[in-house]
């Protein structure tokens, strides 16, 4: 991370370097709302000299990049930079807001790879989610009794394997989730189990 | 003491080194950081995981009225005046299963201000507790008390109203979190002399930004400025924003998101917001925690968003193996 002074065009609005017109346009809107000078977000961090210097730079970092014979030249700049060792990688905050939208849908979320579901975790995200074990029984037509059983991973209470996969399997459908995927995370707790018994 | 029923989840064994800890501060008093560590280590408990919340608001300790509960027999002051051996004996069961609590001293002038060693003990002893989620609620200020809390483990969460008054504290309060970290990371006299300077909002080297500091440090000694660089690369708070109204009053944390970058160099998560909610008022009155008390108020589902969002970052739900 440099300095703004030391910050690229693209660096200071936050695109990337193949940012479309349009792209640019929206991001120096932004910006210029995040440092004008009534903007609460940056209350008492800059001096009214530095607010305005950031804004003059923000706005000609806007009038190059918007400029179609001006933004040439100035990547062809920036690259011979580059080829000098000056580094010029977008600040990638763009991504961080894209990867981190808030409030996201229930059911939209993403869980990252190697993610476990157990029982526990499954009634975690399940009441996140708001909703109770009446509607999962209601939609899966499982009883409460088993759907308990199964958030508690107690697996003496239930039946046999086959019907325990088709219960995960509907209600990991009943939470938008993808029902293979958690039934074979989930189960891997019933594996454990059943070798533990069997010694 | 602490019998928290935990019948599922992973044994203590699968545990050790997985645990977690959260430190939640950001400066202002006020700002709502006791209802967000006692809401998320309710539904942090939902997931299995055997959780502690730790009231470090020495001296004006009331994480136990935010669940209901009296003042409790043994409190932190017993920790920290020697009157029980370890930590463990002063977690208290609450009625929510798998959840656990330290409450903090509350009148003790001396509990309130530990000696150095007092507070590194504690320290130690936390980071020793054998459970899965640590919650650490901190107390006002940028004192270096508080600081020292907030950088026990590398999941520090802000949480800062949209209001300028608050906004100017969380600015100074991570200023001065950054600069008491690196402190203790760097041995050198002169940086050392320097970075206590910084500390000062008007000190006379200009120093404003951890920029300014890693500039002046690598003037002196050029691998202490790399280091300090790379001091400034790892440090990811994370931000909450609560009692947000509007959208532009969410908006205002993607703009801290870029400010902190730009201006500061620090790369900060927003976590996400937690809209004002006449329920929260109302749960607070009643000593009745919100997400028990009201489960579908909006507030209670962005508090679960949020514990969604921290527990997928965090290895203690995943394989191992994979």
């Amino acid at each position: 991370m440099k300095r703004i002074r030391d910050q690229t065009y693209y660096d200071l609005l936050e695109v990337g370097r193949g940012a479309s017109t349009e792209e640019i346009r929206r991001a120096y809107r932004r910006e210029k709302e995040i440092f004008s000078s009534t903007s609460i977000a940056i209350y008492s961090l800059l001096e009214p000299e530095e607010l305005k210097r950031i804004n003059a730079t923000i706005d000609e970092a806007y009038r190059v990049l918007t400029d179609e014979r001006l933004r040439a030249e100035y990547d062809r700049r920036l690259n011979g930079l580059e080829e000098k060792g000056f580094s010029g990688e977008p600040l990638g905050t763009t991504a961080i807001r894209e990867a981190h939208p808030v409030q996201e849908e229930p059911g939209g979320i993403v869980f990252p790879h190697g993610f476990r579901f157990t029982g526990a975790g499954l009634k975690g995200i399940r009441e996140s989610m708001g909703i109770d074990l009446k509607q999962i029984s209601q939609k899966t037509k499982i009883n409460r009794q088993n759907l308990e059983w199964l958030e508690q991973e107690r697996f003496e209470n239930l039946p046999a394997l086959v019907y325990i996969r088709g219960f995960i399997i509907e209600y990991a459908k009943a939470l938008n989730l993808d029902p293979h995927r958690v039934a074979d995370s989930y189960l891997r707790s019933f594996y454990q189990w059943q070798n533990k018994r069997k010694i | 003491m602490v019998s928290l029923s935990g019948d599922q989840g992973d044994g203590s064994e699968a545990r050790k080194g997985r645990r977690t800890i959260w430190t939640i501060g950001g400066g202002k008093g006020g700002s709502g950081k006791t209802f967000i560590a006692v809401n998320l280590g309710i539904c942090l408990s939902r997931f299995g995981g055997e959780v502690v919340l730790i009231d470090t608001d020495l001296g004006g300790a009331n994480i136990h009225t935010f669940l209901g509960l009296s003042y409790p027999k043994r409190t932190l002051s017993d920790f920290i005046n020697k009157r029980v051996e370890g930590i463990r004996d002063v977690v208290m069961d609450t009625d929510i299963p798998n959840l656990g609590l330290v409450v903090g001293a509350q009148d003790l002038l001396n509990a309130a201000n530990p000696k150095e060693p007092q507070k590194w003990k504690l320290i130690r002893h936390i980071n020793s507790l054998d459970v899965d989620y640590i919650i650490l609620d901190l107390g006002a200020g940028s004192s270096f008390n508080v600081l020292d809390f907030f950088l026990i483990s590398k999941n520090e969460i802000l949480v800062a109203t949209p209001e300028p008054t608050c906004i100017e504290n969380t600015y100074r309060f991570i200023k001065s979190a950054f600069f008491r970290k690196v402190k203790k990371v760097i041995s050198h006299f002169g940086v050392k002399e320097i970075i206590d300077m910084a500390m000062d909002q008007r000190n006379e080297r200009g120093i404003k930004t951890p920029f300014d500091l890693i500039e002046l440090a690598g003037e002196i000694d050029k691998s202490i400025g790399l280091r300090l660089e790379q001091e400034l690369e790892s440090f990811r708070p994370k931000l909450i924003i609560n009692q947000v109204r509007t959208k532009s009053d969410v908006d205002i944390g993607f703009s801290m998101q870029s400010a902190f970058l730009k201006y500061f160099g620090i790369s900060m998560d927003y976590l996400g917001y937690i809209v004002y909610d006449d329920e929260v008022w109302q749960s607070i009155q009643k000593r009745k925690p919100l997400v028990l008390e009201f489960p579908q108020s909006r507030a209670s589902k962005c508090i679960n968003e949020i514990t969604l969002k921290l527990i997928l970052d965090k290895p203690f739900l995943f394989d191992s193996e994979e």
